[in-house]
């Protein structure tokens, strides 16, 4: 017997194939309640497949999906209740205005007329959309419509959010705002539930990140635990003001693997630390001057290349 | 809890038809095929016959009504298939019977109202 797992979203044993090819093969999972989660994954893993079953949108070959402890396969109106949701193929109606957009997503979800009006009212000011919130979205940038989109799924304020890619696309400037907006609802206790293909915003945004690889979870754990166990990918960065022999470094008996990048000499160790120190002693000895010393720790980038090239599973 | 279920289910449909009407039934190609064509249709029935026009005009009515309806009827999922609306539409607490019936029912609901008050 499997363990099982709890969470406002639990996942057991999921499985989804088309035909011949195994979209996704036996995922288990939990996301607790107030948690941010990221869902990391190289295009074709599963990504899309696995959140478009959690929220409803496909149906999964096997395996049981649990919202807020409601069998999403069971009661699918109940358990959809509680979630807001931003799909990836999708877009608001662009014949309407960002106002009935967002009214009409609250009603779905069972909203008083007086009631989504004013809370469609003080999400459009919190978006910065105020001012255009009777103008038809056939007219609005890329930026406002997703902005539009992400008020029409925060209108119920949703026990669970799911959002496929929200910032692809955007400007910086729109890329904070719905940023910002992400943390605020996760601060007021929603838990959030995150695809994207933007390393930086998983590392800046999430608790916890999951990486998917054909078809299978590859790794979950917090972003800086993960980085720990990559422990191959830490490095010392090094340049000198004169042209040096990097080969007395090399020799230390510290370094794994070195790489030339641009005037910057890399090297890659199990022991920042020592090497760093190192390079210091052997710089003052020879009365050299930097221009470049730091210590790389490893990025989530290598921990998900490295994880989603199939070399090393995350212990 | 049943009450409940139904009432959701009730108000998704009313919401659905509602949302196509605002939407879709305005549509240049709607308008085209609802109400030039089965005008022209009528005209080739009326004109030069010693037809009563108070017979044949709820007739007219109801051919305006029965081409709006057949002409947004297929339309409208496609069109939203194509404007990313329709995976949208399917996240929020509906399922797919509550779309059709939704659909459905507008243009059913045009259908009757037209014809009765004609």
């Amino acid at each position: 017997m499997k363990q099982k797992h709890h969470g406002v979203i639990a996942v057991n044993g999921l499985a989804k194939r088309f035909g011949a090819i195994t979209a996704v093969d036996d995922i288990s999972f939990a996301v607790p309640e107030g948690e941010l989660f990221g869902f990391l994954g190289p295009n074709g893993a599963g990504k899309t497949t696995t959140i478009r079953m959690l929220t409803g949108i496909l149906t999964p070959d096997a395996g049981e999906i649990r919202i807020g402890g409601i069998d999403i396969q069971k009661d699918p109106i109940a358990a959809k209740m509680q979630m807001g949701i931003i799909p990836e193929m999708s877009n608001v109606y662009t014949d309407l205005t960002a106002k009935q957009n967002v009214v009409l997503a609250g009603r779905f979800y069972g909203m008083r007329r007086k009631a989504v009006e004013e809370r469609t009212d003080q999400l459009l000011e919190q978006f910065e959309l105020s001012e255009r919130k009777d103008d038809r979205v056939e007219e609005f940038s890329k930026g406002m419509k997703q902005r539009v989109l992400i008020a029409s799924a925060l209108v119920h304020i949703p026990q669970v959010l799911f959002l496929d890619e929200p910032t692809s696309g955007l400007d910086v400037h729109s890329q904070r705002l719905i940023r910002t907006i992400i943390r605020e609802m996760n601060r007021a206790g929603t838990t959030v539930f995150l695809t994207t293909h933007n390393i930086e915003e998983a590392n800046a945004l999430c608790d916890r990140v999951g990486i998917i690889n054909r078809g299978t979870l590859a790794a979950i754990d917090t972003p800086e635990r993960l980085k720990r166990a990559f422990k191959e990918t830490q490095s010392v960065e090094v340049a000198f003001y004169t042209p040096t022999d990097m080969g007395a470094i090399e020799r230390s008996g510290l370094v794994n693997r070195t790489e030339k990048a641009g005037d910057k000499w890399r090297f890659y160790t199990d022991d920042p630390d020592a090497l760093a120190k190192w390079v210091f002693a052997l710089a003052e000895r020879q009365k050299l001057s930097f221009t470049a010393l730091s210590i790389e720790g490893a990025s989530l980038e290598d921990v998900f290349v490295t994880v989603t090239e199939g070399k090393a599973r995350a212990p | 809890m049943l009450h409940d279920t139904l009432r959701s289910y009730l108000r998704s449909i009313w919401l659905v038809a509602e949302k196509d009407m605002r939407i879709y039934y305005t549509k240049p190609p709607v308008l085209m095929f609802g109400f030039p064509f089965p005008l022209f249709m009528f005209l080739a029935f009326y004109l030069g016959r010693s037809a009563d026009l108070h017979t044949l005009f709820p007739g007219l009515a109801a051919m305006f009504v029965f081409f709006v309806a057949s002409s947004v009827g297929p339309l409208i999922t496609p069109w939203e298939k194509r404007a990313g609306t329709y995976e949208r539409l399917l996240s929020f607490p509906v399922t797919v019977n509550t779309l059709i019936l939704g659909t459905l029912s507008r243009a059913c609901y045009t259908a009757s109202s037209s014809t009765s008050s004609s």
